[in-house]
């Protein structure tokens, strides 16, 4: 949290790299995608988790170039491009929490938002008061509005029954039912505790509060 | 059951925003149905998202490269005024703003998949076709018509074709035709190879695209003919 920012940019940012770097392939080896896959994943959970600079300095680097080549096929226009850049890097800052790391890996979260803001960006361009945005389309950041559903009690139940139903989920979604309500955590502690993003959190009380739902009611 | 699906290439235009936007509402209306398309959504964004980032990145010019030093100051910086908090909760405001999750047709309520929802606002008011038909448009920026449509109980539409595609998307009821039966969440896209007179034991509420206007093909409908943009 602490990392300066300066010193994070001179060691990962270095513009002579341009030149220096060899013509690559067109296309990265299968190994090559799992690793930077896997690297993308624990860096955006520590800026979820931790608001870890360094992290986020990380998939910077390594994503912004490829997100402007994406711009420019989308927009075709470099001011719109870096436009998208920025906000989908932005974005990625902001709502880091929002990320559901069961549901995809980080480069398919980013890579959504980035179609997103592209979307969103042309359709502004072309017509100011466009009723149909993004997120209507590809939820991709909106915070479900089931969650709201989904803090009931289940009251009047005797609490073996419950307990019992508990148990028997799968072990990611009890841990995140157990913290919420029995050791009476907020979403935010219960996401510190285990390490994971916000959006993970409700997104397995979700799923949990839906097999629970089946099972006992 | 669901039987009727948007095609594979369909799925990849929406994963790559290349639908138009009466379309994308379909598609996203129907993945509200259907899991399975949801699943398969979800694979072409992880393909997209593979190929987007082994993709060759070796092009971007020095001047983009010298602009990304302050871009990163930018954003890291922007965060310390903005609590994530607030933002959730100003964007919840905004969407029940924007949202009403149940259309009103004649006094009766039916509630509409997530990405409708945002239509209801932009719908134009109830108007009764031919017999038990009623139309209501809606305004997606789109370059096709797109509408809600209602077939009445025992509600029929005479024999026809499309000079274009239409896509009918069941939201509530059912209705048959020659082909066979639709309930909620059925994708139907039917063109000028298909000739049908679809009708409605119950009733049946449907969001229609449509990017031309029906052609009435039989006896006595062909004189709707002059008024088949009522249905467009």
């Amino acid at each position: 949290m602490t990392v300066s920012t300066n010193a994070v940019l001179s060691s990962e940012i270095g513009c002579s790299r341009i030149e220096k770097q060899p013509t690559a392939g067109k296309t990265m080896q299968t190994s090559d995608l799992k690793k930077h896959q896997d690297e993308l994943n624990d860096a955006l959970i520590k800026v979820a988790v931790h608001r870890d600079e360094k992290a986020f300095a990380f998939i910077f680097d390594l994503l912004s170039d490829k997100l402007r080549a994406f711009a420019m096929t989308k927009l075709r226009n470099d001011a719109l491009a870096r436009e998208l850049v920025q906000d989908t890097l932005m974005t990625v800052w902001r709502k880091a929490s929002m990320y559901n790391i069961d549901k995809g890996a980080a480069s398919t979260w980013i890579y959504t938002i980035a179609r997103n803001l592209a979307f969103d960006l042309l359709r502004r361009n072309k017509n100011k008061e466009s009723q149909v945005d993004a997120e209507v389309l590809w939820p991709v950041i909106s915070d479900d509005v089931q969650d709201r559903h989904d803090e009931q009690s289940f009251a009047g139940l005797d609490s073996d029954t419950l307990k019992q139903a508990v148990n028997n989920l799968p072990d990611p979604q009890r841990q995140v039912v157990e913290l919420l309500f029995f050791a009476e955590l907020t979403q935010q502690q219960t996401a510190d505790k285990l390490a994971i993003p916000v959006g993970t959190v409700k997104s397995r009380l979700r799923l949990a509060m839906a097999r629970l739902r089946g099972q006992i009611l | 059951m669901i039987q009727h699906h948007p095609s594979q290439n369909m799925l990849i235009g929406f994963v790559n925003a290349d639908l138009s936007n009466g379309t994308s509402l379909a598609v996203s209306a129907h993945l509200e149905f259907c899991s399975e398309c949801q699943k398969q959504v979800e694979q072409i964004e992880a393909r997209m998202a593979e190929q987007f980032i082994s993709a060759d990145d070796t092009s971007a010019d020095l001047s983009f490269c010298e602009a990304k030093e302050d871009m990163l100051k930018a954003i890291l910086a922007s965060a310390k005024d903005e609590t994530h908090g607030a933002d959730v909760a100003r964007s919840r405001k905004t969407d029940e703003l924007l949202r009403n999750s149940e259309i009103i047709v004649n006094g009766q309520r039916f509630e509409l998949p997530r990405p409708l929802q945002y239509t209801v606002k932009q719908t134009g008011s109830w108007q009764q076709v031919i017999g038990e038909i009623w139309r209501a448009p809606v305004n997606v920026d789109g370059v096709e018509r797109t509408n809600y449509i209602m077939m009445e109980k025992g509600g029929r539409i005479a024999e026809h074709t499309h000079t274009g595609t239409e896509i009918t998307l069941v939201l509530a009821g059912s209705f048959s035709d020659e082909q066979g039966d639709y309930v909620p969440g059925d994708f139907i896209v039917t063109d000028g190879t298909v000739k049908h007179q679809p009708y409605s034991k119950d009733q049946c509420l449907c969001f229609t695209v449509l990017d031309k206007p029906l052609h009435f093909t039989s006896g006595m409908a062909r004189l709707l003919n002059p008024f088949s943009h009522l249905f467009f």
